[in-house]
């Protein structure tokens, strides 16, 4: 990559700065340079570069020091919080945050799993991929039941910005057209295995409300002619994205927008920055820049531009702006409604059932596919809610064959056993719960009165439970998985329910602590993103967000982006902003 | 070694820089596939002496039960066994590095007391009786027979576990043992079991 690229120390005001480089700061930036805006995105931490430092991609589980298990003494120091989330093992730690470095505090009696990765191409590069539109029944759903406020725009308003993003992404998927989940600009979808096609074909029939679809995801199945000019090529199904993926196979910054903002000639990169706090100038009601310290010798520095996206993660942004104090707003920047750090949200990921599928014993697969089936909401509207609970929840699909990994706990010993674990025995099939969370003004982040992390910014305290909502949820979730399972003759069926393990955050979905609105009396953003206080600074992530919704939110991040992106240029060159 | 095997892995490891190359071109494919400097300072590799000194966990004694251990739940057959893979110095080791104390404690408990069971069953130590009395002994740990307790038993099924995480996670275990595609070239939803015989030793996640 063009050294030329990165910079630190700069005088020059920019048309825009982009603080962040995940999913949806990737995408202001694209957008805001192929619309010949001098733009600086700003990262907190290390550059990552394509390809270059994807350091464990291609090794075996035995070239790792623990067999991919990460070091007790390591965890313990710098990874305790970060061990939690699925996708950490030896071979993709070095893409999760340092613990020890990223510090937060929770309320007395609560817990929350803040998951970070502070690198250029931040979250996206440890995605699930999972890539969903919101449908219409999504954005009504607060104004339909009368929890939270209403969403200010609709799908129609979307539409297009999510066929724009859905083009450069790639998502595979399946043209399945249901009313809950709009289908997207699809590359062919994965295959199905024999047994899941036969679960679903069963369970079609008994619940015809109820379809499941193969997952859609941002995998390159049929890389187009964009994506290979990108550099990109054919999904290889290793299921080892996490690691980094020299094919560029799945989405991600680095694969994706990152050589679209660079080819254009207009994207700085200003990495190792970790942003204090926005500098406000209230003459003109304008958001001037930002304060900078480093990330490796902890000395400030000022960016400046004449636009601001916010796009650092919705608890990053949401505590930037947090800490971002002045005469006219010593409660935060653009927070003259007081409810920003208020309504956060993630989704619920547990409960579900897991069964034995009878049969297809000379039936095998090829590869790791790096989805799953999923079953999209089937409770998305107030006259299909269950008597106890409001909203409801997706379940994915898990599948497989047995192994090793299984026998091994099974009695054995000798040249027999040794035989049996060699092989695959029975399939499986598990359904397994998403959630939505109830937005709830009571689940509260805010800045630590004393405490500070050693940028000296005020670490984030966190406030955050499920209610009652999402217990029962779950309770249900888990009988009604099991129910589905036992019809399509699953056998050894089993349901579980995890929710008085995990705290929120583990989902990974965390959102909305500076929502939308209408009414700038309760709400931080308008439809476009902007902020009602200050016209030239927008918000683009997961902060945005009015409800939880139930379909996992990155594609609504990238659409949300680019439509703000869109809205913020045409208002600069109207000389409004 | 078994050679049809050997071949087929590392057809496997060169399709996959072979395609990285075809289709990357200029990318310096040896900064995908060199070991991280750090973690292989530290990293385990298989030892030929593991039973000739004190490990980490274990005294010299408990590692050569441990090997004899390996040598019977896992033998050699068309592959080697878990003790020739030493997978007897990877216990001391993964133990040591990635698991509780109490989990230690577990291990070298039960270790001992396969020993002293061995003693009062056969007046011998574990490490000199005979291959089928090995494994005699450990079918009657495994359903609680020949002194055994239920407690043994759990902490055996927590060892045993580890030692065939510990076998197929080798190169030789993931590879021969099991079938193995670095780069599956796609996903394929329906293909016939009989003709590949084993399961997939590839898994992303472990």
């Amino acid at each position: 990559m063009d050294k030329d690229l990165y910079i630190n120390e700069s005088n020059e005001e920019y048309d825009a700065l982009v603080i962040g480089s995940g999913i949806s700061g990737g995408w202001a930036a694209k957008e805001l340079c192929e619309r010949g805006l001098k733009t600086l995105m700003i990262e907190r931490g290390r550059v990552v570069e394509h390809q270059k430092d994807y350091i464990d991609e291609g090794k075996g589980p035995w070239e790792f020091a623990n067999r991919m298990k990460v070091d007790n003494l390591l965890v313990e120091e710098q990874y305790k919080i970060q061990k939690k989330c699925y996708a950490f093992h030896d071979a993709t730690k070095q893409f999760f945050g340092n613990d020890k470095d990223l510090p937060y505090s929770t309320e007395k009696g609560t817990d929350f799993s803040w998951i970070r990765a502070n690198q250029l191409g931040g979250k996206s590069l440890i995605w699930h991929r999972q890539s969903y539109r919101f449908s219409d029944n999504e954005f009504n759903i607060n104004k339909a039941d009368g929890i939270g406020i209403d969403w200010p725009l609709r799908y129609k308003d979307l539409e297009h910005w999510y066929s724009h993003v859905e083009k450069h992404v790639g998502i595979s998927g399946n043209y399945d057209n249901l009313p809950q989940l709009p289908d997207s600009v699809f590359l062919p979808p994965f295959e199905w295995t024999k047994p899941e096609f036969d679960i679903k074909n069963k369970l079609a029939k008994l619940y015809p409300q109820r379809p499941m679809i193969m997952g859609r995801a941002a995998h390159l199945t049929k890389p187009s002619e964009l994506h290979i000019s990108q550099g990109r090529v054919q999904c290889q199904s290793r299921n080892e994205c996490q690691k980094g993926c020299s094919f560029g196979a799945y989405f991600s910054t680095q694969s994706s927008t990152l050589p679209a903002a660079a080819k254009t000639g207009n994207l700085h990169i200003a990495p190792n920055s970790v942003v204090h706090s926005l500098i406000y100038d209230e003459k003109t009601n304008r958001v001037k820049g930002v304060k900078v310290i480093d990330n490796d010798n902890l000395t400030t520095r000022e960016y400046f531009a004449k636009v601001v996206f916010v796009c650092a993660s919705t608890l990053g942004s949401t505590q930037i702006m947090l800490n971002s104090i002045s005469k006219k707003f010593p409660q935060g920047i653009a927070n003259s409604s007081g409810v920003l750090g208020h309504y956060l949200m993630d989704h619920v990921y547990n409960a579900g059932a897991t069964g034995i599928v009878e049969g297809y014993e000379d039936e095998y697969y090829s590869g790791r596919r790096p989805t799953e089936a999923y079953m999209p909401n089937f409770q998305f509207k107030p006259s299909l809610y269950k008597k106890n609970y409001k909203r409801g929840y997706a379940l994915a699909g898990g599948f497989g064959r047995k192994d090793w990994r299984d026998a091994r706990f099974e009695t054995g010993i000798g040249a027999a056993y040794k035989q049996q674990l060699t092989q695959a025995s029975s399939w499986h099939f598990g359904l397994h719960a998403q959630g939505e969370m109830l937005p709830r003004f009571e689940n509260q982040v805010s800045l630590h009165k004393t405490k500070k992390d050693k940028w000296g910014i005020p670490q984030l305290h966190i406030n955050c439970q499920w209610s009652d909502n999402e217990v029962l949820m779950m309770e249900d979730a888990a009988q009604t998985a099991k129910e589905m399972l036992l019809k399509a003759d699953l056998k050894d069926v089993k349901s579980y329910t995890s929710i008085d393990k995990n705290a929120p955050g583990l989902a990974i979905h965390e959102v909305g602590t500076a929502r939308m609105g209408k009414d700038p009396a309760e709400s931080v953003l308008n439809a476009y993103n902007q902020t009602h206080d200050i016209p030239n600074l927008f918000v683009t992530d997961g902060s945005s967000f009015c409800s939880s919704g139930v379909a996992n939110p990155s594609l609504t991040f990238m659409a949300l982006t680019v439509r703000a992106v869109d809205y913020a240029v045409k208002e600069m060159n109207n000389k409004r902003i | 070694m078994n050679n049809k095997h050997e071949s087929a892995y590392h057809n496997s490891k060169r399709q996959f820089l072979r395609g990285l190359t075809a289709i990357m071109g200029s990318v310096a494919i040896s900064q995908l596939t060199s070991t991280n400097a750090l973690a292989s300072a530290f990293k385990y590799e298989a030892q030929a002496n593991s039973t000739l000194k004190n490990g980490k966990l274990f005294s010299q004694l408990e590692m050569q039960i441990l090997h004899d251990i390996c040598a019977v739940v896992l033998p050699a057959t068309d592959t080697p066994s878990a003790a020739e893979l030493d997978v007897h110095g990877f216990l001391d080791h993964q133990l040591s590095a990635c698991h509780s104390q109490e989990q230690q404690a577990h291990a070298k408990n039960i270790v001992n007391t396969i020993n002293q069971q061995s003693n009062a069953n056969f007046s011998q130590p574990f490490t000199t009786i005979t291959a089928d009395q090995q494994t005699a002994l450990l079918v009657a740990l495994e359903s609680q027979k020949l002194g055994f307790n239920l407690e043994n038993k759990e902490q055996f099924k927590e060892l045993k576990a580890l030692l065939i995480f510990g076998y197929f996670t080798t190169e030789v275990g993931a590879t021969q043992a099991l079938n193995y595609q670095a780069v599956p070239g796609g996903f394929k939803g329906s293909v016939s079991y009989s003709s590949l015989k084993k399961a997939w030793g590839s898994l992303a996640y472990y």
